[in-house]
């Protein structure tokens, strides 16, 4: 079976529209109903992008001209550089960039839009997304094989609602290097779920919250196994009065793993009545697992309302204690506390979209076998 | 199933390199209700803990036998698996496991692998509890215990008792934090398993207050001070107990007043240079 159809019977998304990328670059856009596919294959790859199903739900996908390098250089985090000096090899950071935009109109329902970015691409890809006023989308992006770099340009436009899922598709090992900026406008707002199970990973987000009103809730689960290196970078500027933003990260790490959640808020003179949280915690399985949480927040502004917490701990004894009373093994308990660490982001990406429910059981099933070994 | 019997012998043991029991004495058979008094600090939460194999907690002497077999000598879930159950005073809170995976996880951890408890059974089982301790029925699918209130914590370690059923079941002040319905509904709830459950089931019941007993009356009232068992009565101590307070019992043990916090005077006093 190929990968992507493999992908996509894991993660049972099958009744839903996709902008599906194959191994020669972006394809089409078009709905992925199994009744379309007879057969289940992919969608026909010779198929117009700008199909009549596509503008029938309000979707439009056009091949753009790559940015600048200065538009690019704004995604990639200042760590990079040393962070190819960490792993010793060349990243594929510099290559060529295949550019494509996308605009979501609002619809009567909402659109769930898996992008799948498997196998080997030629390119990095970078993705234009602007949701237009009174829009609602979920977009999840499914990563698999591949090593480019993803660069993610998100609009969110007056009263617009995103929530964007980054999924990384359990057992494929790459390095992948994503990075997303979204500007969120008046009234709007983005979720983020991202799900890192396997694999070394360097995330980076930069949220911007420019209209009042604007809120940017984003929650990460990550699973560092042995020898792997997952970052998150993730900065929220609050800019105008009145914006709401919360951080909540999970990670669990194994014997010479190495994780890293670095949570910014900013809030700028003049966002007076805005509320940022953030939650970062890494749970420890072994003394010889590296972990840093560390929580900024900047602040310019007196009225405004702000918390943070990070911490890299080992497993409760209590929480041991009283499973085991009840009868669980040792080992029952352990596996259950710790795939209880990542639970909650993922019950609470299944809550968001309904359409992922079978995606998260997947990752879930996962997560157990995971902790079982 | 056989009648059990809790056997504790010259228990005693010590938390923090603080001798705590010196020496606990007691016997719960199935189809007893026994009910553990006394005043703050004195050592009922720790024999609890003791029983149940908490790490913290260092045998020095003394033996518990659960139907004849060495406790001490079992990992915590081994107890558990054997029949014993602990409600806890202050139950871990648990994030993303829910409440019915970990009850069910539980369940199937007393049974035999070819008989484990299929889905539809077991929610059966769970929704009945649930009403017939009029929690909300939202509770078994929430995080366990995490962001509880303290009575919702005290009922659901009540619903886990009535799923698991144990031989010996201890529960160390499961009244507290109960508002005055809640505490009529465990009290009966209770009782009612007692009587279920005849002989199989032998009770120890940890409380500090008299009100309980309307509820589930006991068959035999222990106090323990300053690490001992220093009476043992019925109902009728426990209303004594309420009226008069401790101090009689203090002057009659010829016991001092109990030290508060972990060091006493003495303790304090040969730091110093004096
Ligand atoms: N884990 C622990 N670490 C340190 N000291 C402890 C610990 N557990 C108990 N102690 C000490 O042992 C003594 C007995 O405590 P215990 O909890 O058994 O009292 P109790 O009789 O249950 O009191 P209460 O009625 O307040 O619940 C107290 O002085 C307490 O501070
Ligand atoms: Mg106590």
């Amino acid at each position: 079976m190929r990968n992507i159809d493999k992908i996509r019977t894991s993660l049972g998304l099958d009744n839903i529209y996709g902008l599906y990328f194959s191994h020669k670059g972006l394809s089409s856009l078009m709905p992925l109903q199994r009744q379309d596919r007879p057969g289940g294959r992919a969608a026909d790859p010779k198929c117009d992008p700008l199909t009549a199903s596509c503008q029938r739900d309000g979707m439009s996908l056009e091949p753009i001209a790559s940015p600048e390098p200065e538009e690019l250089a704004l995604f990639r985090p200042v760590e990079i550089e040393q962070k190819k000096k960490e792993l010793n090899r060349p990243l594929p950071v510099d290559c060529e960039t295949q550019a494509y935009r996308l605009r979501i109109s609002p619809v009567g329902h909402q659109v769930n839009l898996p992008v799948y970015l498997a196998g080997e691409r030629p390119a990095a890809t970078y993705l234009d997304i602007t949701l237009e006023p009174g829009a609602e989308a979920a977009i999840t992006l499914v990563t698999a094989k591949t090593e480019e770099p993803i660069f993610l340009n998100i609009s969110l436009e007056e009263n617009s609602r995103l929530d964007l899922n980054l999924i990384k598709m359990p057992g494929y090992i790459s390095w992948q290097l994503l990075s997303y900026r979204v500007a969120v406008a008046t009234g709007a707002s983005l979720r983020q779920h991202a799900v890192n199970l396997d694999s070394s990973v360097y995330q980076a987000g930069q949220v911007f919250l420019r209209g009042e009103g604007a809120e940017a809730r984003t929650q990460t689960a990550a699973f560092v196994n042995s020898f792997e290196s997952q970052r998150f970078d993730m900065t929220i500027r609050h800019e105008v009065p009145h914006t709401v933003s919360d951080m909540f990260n999970h990670g669990v790490i194994m014997a010479e793993g190495f994780g890293c959640f670095a949570g910014r808020g900013v809030i700028i003179k003049g966002a007076y009545g805005s509320k940022a949280d953030q939650d970062s915690r890494f749970l420890a399985l072994d003394p010889a697992a590296k972990a840093e949480a560390y929580p900024v927040l900047i602040i310019d502004e007196y009225d405004v309302e702000a918390g943070h917490a990070g911490s890299v701990g080992q497993m409760d004894a209590e929480s041991l204690f009283y499973l085991q009373s009840r009868g669980l093994t040792l080992d029952e308990a352990h596996s259950l506390i710790t795939a209880g660490y990542l639970f909650p982001i993922l019950h609470d990406m299944a809550r968001c979209v309904p359409a992922l429910k079978q995606t998260v059981a997947y990752l879930q099933q996962r997560v157990i076998e995971k902790v079982s070994l | 199933m056989s009648r059990p019997v809790l056997e504790i012998k010259n228990l005693s043991c010590s938390v923090d390199h603080k001798e705590i029991l010196h020496g606990i004495n007691l016997t719960v058979r199935g189809g007893e209700i026994h009910v553990i008094m006394g005043p703050n600090g004195t050592g009922k939460s720790t024999l609890a803990s003791t029983l149940m194999g908490h790490p913290s907690y260092k045998v020095n002497g003394g033996q518990a036998l659960l139907n004849g077999e060495d406790l001490l000598a079992m990992p915590v879930d081994e107890r558990a698996r054997k029949g014993l159950f602990l409600a806890m005073q202050y139950p871990a809170e648990i994030q993303g496991v829910t409440n019915a995976d970990f009850m069910r996880t539980a369940m199937n951890a007393k049974l035999p692998a070819d008989h484990q408890i299929g889905v539809f059974p077991f929610r059966k089982a769970l929704n009945q509890a649930v009403s017939e301790l009029e929690m909300d029925a939202s509770l078994p699918d929430r995080y366990l215990n995490e962001g509880f209130s303290g009575g919702e914590k005290k009922r659901n370690e009540i619903l886990q008792m009535k799923l698991l059923k144990p031989a010996v079941a201890i529960l160390d002040e499961i009244d507290s934090g109960l508002d005055i319905d809640a505490l009529r509904i465990v009290g009966q709830n209770v009782t009612r398993m007692a009587q279920d459950r005849g002989e199989e089931m032998g009770l120890l019941l940890i409380t500090h207050y008299q009100r309980l007993l309307d509820y589930i009356v006991p068959d035999y009232v222990h106090v323990i001070m300053n690490g001992r068992v220093v009476r043992t009565g019925d109902k009728e101590l426990a209303e004594k107990l309420e009226r008069d307070g401790y101090e009689w019992l203090r002057q009659e043990a010829g016991l001092e007043a109990e030290p508060s916090g972990s060091e006493t005077a003495a303790d304090l006093l040969s730091g110093l240079p004096l």
